[in-house]
């Protein structure tokens, strides 16, 4: 997926994949849905295939997909998963309304 | 398998406790992450799909895939190897299900689907052979395989499309096959087959006569029906594909090309053409079409075809054409038209048909006339009524139809004028079919015609009689009238006559004329100044001259119509008006300048009324002078009385005109002679008012005449005179000769002597006297050389020096190179001496100049015809002129007369100047004179030049010759003088004879020839005269010379004397001296040869 519009916004996100497997496809989906909700127009998400880009996977230390890596803000957030439990990813993000 | 034969046997165990490890590690790492991570990496970072994931994804594409065949609209299955269906699409196992022959086995998933094909073969389906091949082929190795084949339902008809595309399954052949319906493609196609033939069935069939064919927009021919192919007898495939402008139907005429271009053009925009042409057949002949071109739109309304067609007109189509519209037409205008119509049985005796206008022109029902038919000929006025009957009874084939015009009566009683134009009709076999008639109401034409008619033919005839060129036109400039008598005059052309247009005949008039500009300009002037009357006279080129007259013409209502103009040929009396002015100019030049003087005078009173220039000119007086004056006043005394009786004379009638010499006195005093004619000018009934005179100059005539007569005047004197001296001159020699004898003798008595020399002295003047009398009469004989006058005038002018005294101044004026003349010296010098001492008298001893000149002078016409005594040619002209007294004109008319003197008696002869003329007149000169009283006096003499020698002739001199005792005779009838000359020749030492009978000479001569040396004779004797004496000698000897003496010698010509022999002429009375030269000159000459 290409970059949102909003490159200066807070939140970054770095998506790692494998092809169209199916929990990639979902964790794609979700992160896409929890951005759109809670950081509309404040958000970045790159999607990188581990099969196109193994070398860069292994830089950022990932052995599994999906893995969503929150870039900034600071600190760096690993969650490793299709993202469906919600409650649980906008906890470890300090998004929605208990963080809010 | 070969690889398991590669493997180890020991090492089955490790690799299977490690796929068991690596089972244990997936169900782990699953329970970890709960099914939600797809891969996971080695710690190279290779990552591993984990085998859920691997199934997942297996599962998802098999099912996109599925459903991508499944949303085709073919029928699809894959085959493997065998041919067995491995998998097929929805379509497919519907497809199958479907068409499964009841019983059979459906060929879905599991059947060998080569097997279906040749079980359907065997069936007899005849494309499942070439299916079952062309599947065999692909999965034994061919690229691709298609074939179309009908499968017709029993309740539809269906084509497929199969195709066979190979496949490969998991490294082992297989193939693709997929039945496409493509019932509605060949449904359609079919269908669209069907249509095109049934079109072209349809347009094939319309007929030899109609052509169509179909174009793109662009003018291409891409079909073309039967009938236009045999028209030109060519095959499609050279016609279509190509322009149809350029194929053999339009080809053969640029304009019908052209023609066919704008068609086509108006097709693309959408519309339709239509119109007859021509077009060429095969054979090079034109068949007429009505020519359409259509324009064909799709259904979004694009122009896609354009269908010219042509519908061959043949007579036939015509006549059909022809009737259609004659039929609708008749419709149309029977029920409308304001003319009745009727149809008849062909015995008139039943109305078949009549239309409405009926009612309105008779005033009766269409049914009236309908129930009763035979009615018709009672509404015929009754003067009529034959005429219109008859002429419907005499129609037949050779006269089918009538027109008509008669009078009816309508139920009304009216009168109206109809016109009928009635017609049989019959049929193919000439059978008579019915009457139809045409009715028209023309009572208001006729009303109005009647009128026009009237009114036309008054002006018609007033116009066309007219000599006068007459044209009306409008006040456009077009012509209403115009009648022939224009054309006639203007010589303008029939084309010209007859446009109605009065432009082109304007300008045709107008280079007619000689001034084309002013008449053009009047004209333009004139059309727009509508109210303007004109009048002008039009000189044409060919000489004519028209009065052209033009009025503006205007109704009673003052509505302006336009113009007329007339043209009158007014040639002739121009041409008299001219003719008369020219006579008068030419009368009043021939009055003015005539030669001959014209005068009116009047008779009463004798006042000229008008003169010429002329008698002004003979008068003296000018015109307005004259006009004034009376003629009694003009004319002379002495004449008057003569007229003044005359005059009365035409008064009373009693002479009509006159004629007369007389003389007027001009206004300087001098008469004037004239010829007078005068004539009474007659008014009838009444007496002679005036009186004309024409006046001839005669002076000069006179003049003329009076030289005539001084001329007979003289000649008279000179016979006269002449006679006297000649008898006188005998005497004085006489006297003379024995004068000289007594002295010869008186020798020694001196004192005798002396009074003998008075006698002599005498009888000398005596003598001279004679002889200047026989010079004047001309008849001295003259000896004439070839002088010139220089010496001769030069000596004279000395001797007159010598005697005029001082007190008169001599001018002398001498021109060297005056001509020769014959002249005899001695007369000259006597000449000069004569006018010298009278000029000198003339100035009466008072101071004065004599001049004399000697010139060169030529007579020319002029002068000889005023001098009649000369004759033009060179002459010396010799003038003496004094300052003397001068004579008027009456003395010097008389001046040469002889004896005329004006000096007192005694102090003249009178012969002085009688003697000059005798001697002009023998020089063959003559002599002049201008005189004016107080004015002095100039005469001229004139000698004709010579031609020949010029011989200073000295006159003889020296001692007297002597004889030397020849025998001579001398003959006399007078022997008194005979005797004396006889008695002188013997003292010249002759031995001297005389005789007075020249016939007794002759005898004597005969007797002795040769007895006289020489003859001295008289001319003039009783008898025989000298000169015959002379001729009679000579032929007795030829040789004897004779000496003529005589004193009135005029029939002595040199020719005469020289054939008679004569040697030498002496003139009487006889000079010694002369004698004894003549004497001696005649015996020393050789004698004269004999002829």
């Amino acid at each position: 997926m290409r970059p949102r519009e909003n490159a200066n916004s807070a939140v970054r996100f770095l998506l790692y994949v494998a092809d169209d497997t199916q929990n990639s496809v979902v964790a794609v989906n979700n992160l896409t849905a929890i951005c759109e909700s809670y950081l509309p127009g404040r958000y970045e998400i790159e999607v990188v295939d581990v099969f196109k880009q193994s070398d860069r996977a292994l830089a950022d230390h990932v052995f599994m997909t999906p893995t969503l890596i929150r870039l900034a803000p600071a600190p760096v957030r690993r969650i490793i998963g299709t993202l469906s439990e919600q409650e649980k990813v906008l906890h470890a993000l300090g998004l929605g309304p208990a963080a809010a | 398998m070969k690889m398991e034969k590669l493997m180890p046997a020991e090492t089955d165990n490790e690799v299977a406790a490690l796929i068991k490890t690596l089972h244990e590690t997936e169900r782990r790492l699953e329970e970890l992450t709960r099914g939600e991570v797809d891969t996971i990496s080695s710690g190279a970072g290779q990552p591993f799909m984990l085998r859920r994931a691997q199934m997942e994804m297996r599962t998802s594409e098999a099912a996109r895939q599925s459903a991508i065949l499944n949303a085709l609209p073919a029928h699809v299955a894959l085959l493997d190897a065998r041919g067995v269906i491995v998998s097929v699409n929805d379509s497919w196992a519907q497809f199958a299900t479907d068409n499964t022959p009841r019983g059979g086995t459906p060929f879905g998933l599991g059947v060998n689907y080569l097997e279906v094909c040749d079980r359907a073969a065997d069936a007899g389906s005849p494309d499942a052979p070439q299916a079952a091949s062309g599947i065999r082929a692909v999965l034994n190795g061919a690229k691709e395989f298609s074939i179309e084949y009908p499968c017709h339902s029993p309740t539809e008809q269906r084509w497929f499309l199969m195709t066979v595309t190979p496949l490969f399954i998991s490294a082992a052949r297989g193939a693709l096959i997929m039945h496409l319906d493509i019932s509605g493609r060949k449904l359609a196609e079919a269908g669209r087959r069907a249509n095109k033939k049934r079109l072209r069935d349809l347009i094939d069939g319309l007929g030899a006569s109609m052509m169509v064919g179909l174009m793109t927009p662009e003018g291409i021919l891409v079909e073309a029906n039967s009938p236009a192919l045999a028209a030109v007898g060519f095959s499609p495939e050279e016609v279509l594909g190509k322009p149809l402008v350029d194929s053999p139907w339009f080809a053969y005429s640029e304009e019908v090309r052209q023609q066919l271009r704008d068609a086509i053009a108006r097709g693309v925009r959408g519309e339709t053409s239509r119109y007859d042409m021509q077009i060429r057949g095969g054979g090079g002949q034109l068949i007429d079409v009505d020519f359409v071109l259509n324009p064909v739109r799709d259904e979004s309304g694009k122009i896609v075809f354009l269908v010219p067609s042509g519908n061959v007109i043949t007579e036939r189509k015509r006549a059909e054409t022809a009737m259609r519209e004659s039929n609708e037409k008749f419709h149309q205008l029977a029920d409308n038209i304001t003319d009745a119509f009727w149809i008849r049985s062909p015995d008139m005796s039943e109305v078949q048909y009549v239309s409405p206008a009926f009612e309105k022109i008779w005033g009766r029902t269409v049914k009236s006339l309908q129930a009763k038919p035979e009615e018709w000929s009672e509404f015929i006025f009754t003067e009529d009524r034959a005429r219109v009957v008859a002429a419907f009874a005499a129609l037949s084939i050779a006269t089918p139809s009538l027109d008509i015009e008669y009078r009816i009566v309508r139920a009304d009683g009216e009168i109206r004028w109809v016109r009928v134009r009635g017609t049989q009709i019959r049929d193919s076999g000439n059978q008579l079919i019915r009457h139809i008639g045409i009715v028209t109401d023309i009572t208001e034409r006729k009303q109005a015609e009647t009128e026009l008619q009237w009114k036309t033919a008054f002006l018609e005839a007033q116009v066309g009689s007219s000599i006068d060129g007459i044209l009306v036109v409008d006040e456009h400039g077009r012509k209403i009238l115009q009648n022939r008598r224009m054309g006639e005059l203007l010589k303008i052309p029939q084309v010209l006559m007859d446009d109605k247009d009065d432009e082109a005949q304007l300008r045709w008039v107008s280079n007619l004329t000689k001034a084309p500009a002013r008449f053009t300009e009047r004209v333009a002037h004139l059309s727009s100044h509508r109210d303007e009357i004109d009048r002008d006279e039009i000189e044409l080129k060919n000489g004519m001259t028209l009065d052209r007259y033009s009025a503006p013409v205007v109704g009673a209502d003052g509505k302006y119509f336009g113009r007329i103009w007339t043209f009158r040929d007014i040639t002739e009396r121009k041409r008299s008006m001219e003719a008369l002015r020219t006579s008068e100019q030419h009368f009043k030049a021939l009055f003015d300048q005539a030669a001959v003087g014209v005068a009116q005078a009047d008779v009463v009173t004798g006042r000229f009324v008008q003169v010429n220039q002329r008698f002004a000119d003979i008068l003296g007086r000018s015109r307005e002078e004259l006009v004034h004056l009376t003629f009694a006043e003009l004319t002379h005394a002495q004449d008057v009385a003569f007229d003044l009786k005359m005059m009365q004379q035409l008064i009373k009638g009693t002479v009509r005109e006159y004629a007369r010499e007389k003389r007027y006195v001009r206004k300087d005093g001098v008469d004037v002679w004239v010829s007078l004619t005068v004539s009474a000018m007659w008014a009838p009934d009444e007496p002679p008012g005036l009186c004309i005179t024409v006046v001839l100059d005669i002076t000069e005539r006179k003049r003329l005449d009076e030289h005539f007569l001084q001329a007979q005047k003289m000649e008279a004197l000179g016979q006269f005179s002449g006679g006297v001296a000649h008898d006188f001159n005998n005497i004085l020699a006489a006297i003379s000769g024995y004068t000289e004898l007594s002295q010869m003798i008186l020798k020694d008595n001196p004192e005798v002597r002396e009074y003998l020399d008075a006698v002599r002295r005498a009888t000398g003047r005596a003598t001279d006297l004679a002889k200047q009398i026989l010079t004047f009469s001309r008849q001295q004989p003259q000896e004439r050389q070839a002088i010139r006058l220089q010496r001769v005038v030069e000596e004279s002018l000395k001797l007159l020096r010598a005697t005029i005294p001082s007190t008169i101044q001599f001018d002398t004026s001498i021109a060297p190179n005056a001509p020769t003349v014959l002249a005899n010296a001695n007369q000259v010098h006597q000449v000069l001496t004569n006018l010298g001492v009278n000029g000198w008298h003339a100035m009466q001893d008072r101071p004065g100049r004599l001049q004399v000149k000697l010139e060169n002078w030529v007579v020319d016409e002029a002068q000889a015809a005023v001098q009649p005594q000369l004759r033009p040619g060179r002459y010396a002209r010799v003038s003496v002129s004094d300052t003397g007294c001068g004579m008027d004109a009456a003395t010097q008319r008389r001046i040469f007369e002889p004896f005329f003197t004006t000096k007192p008696v005694g102090q003249g002869t009178g012969l002085g100047l009688s003697v000059v003329h005798g001697i002009m007149d023998a020089h063959d000169g003559a002599v002049t004179v201008y005189s004016q009283p107080g004015e002095g006096t100039v005469f001229h003499l004139y000698f004709p030049a010579d031609a020949g020698e010029i011989d200073i002739g000295a006159p003889p001199q020296g001692s007297t010759p002597r004889g030397s005792g020849e025998r001579v005779l001398v003959v006399d009838d007078e022997e008194m003088i005979a005797s004396m000359i006889q008695k002188i020749l013997t003292r010249l030492n002759y031995a001297a004879e005389f005789a007075t009978d020249p016939t007794a000479v002759i005898a004597l001569v005969q007797a002795d020839p040769a007895r006289f040396k020489l003859v001295i004779s008289d001319q003039t004797m009783p008898g025989m005269t000298g000169l015959v004496l002379a001729t009679r000698l000579r032929e007795i000897r030829a040789t004897l010379p004779v000496i003529l003496m005589t004193g009135f010698s005029a029939s002595l010509t040199p020719e005469r004397l020289e054939k008679a022999g004569v040697r030498a002429v002496l003139s009487k009375p006889l000079s010694v001296q002369l004698l004894a030269s003549a004497m001696d000159t005649a015996l020393a000459a050789k004698p004269p040869s004999t002829p």
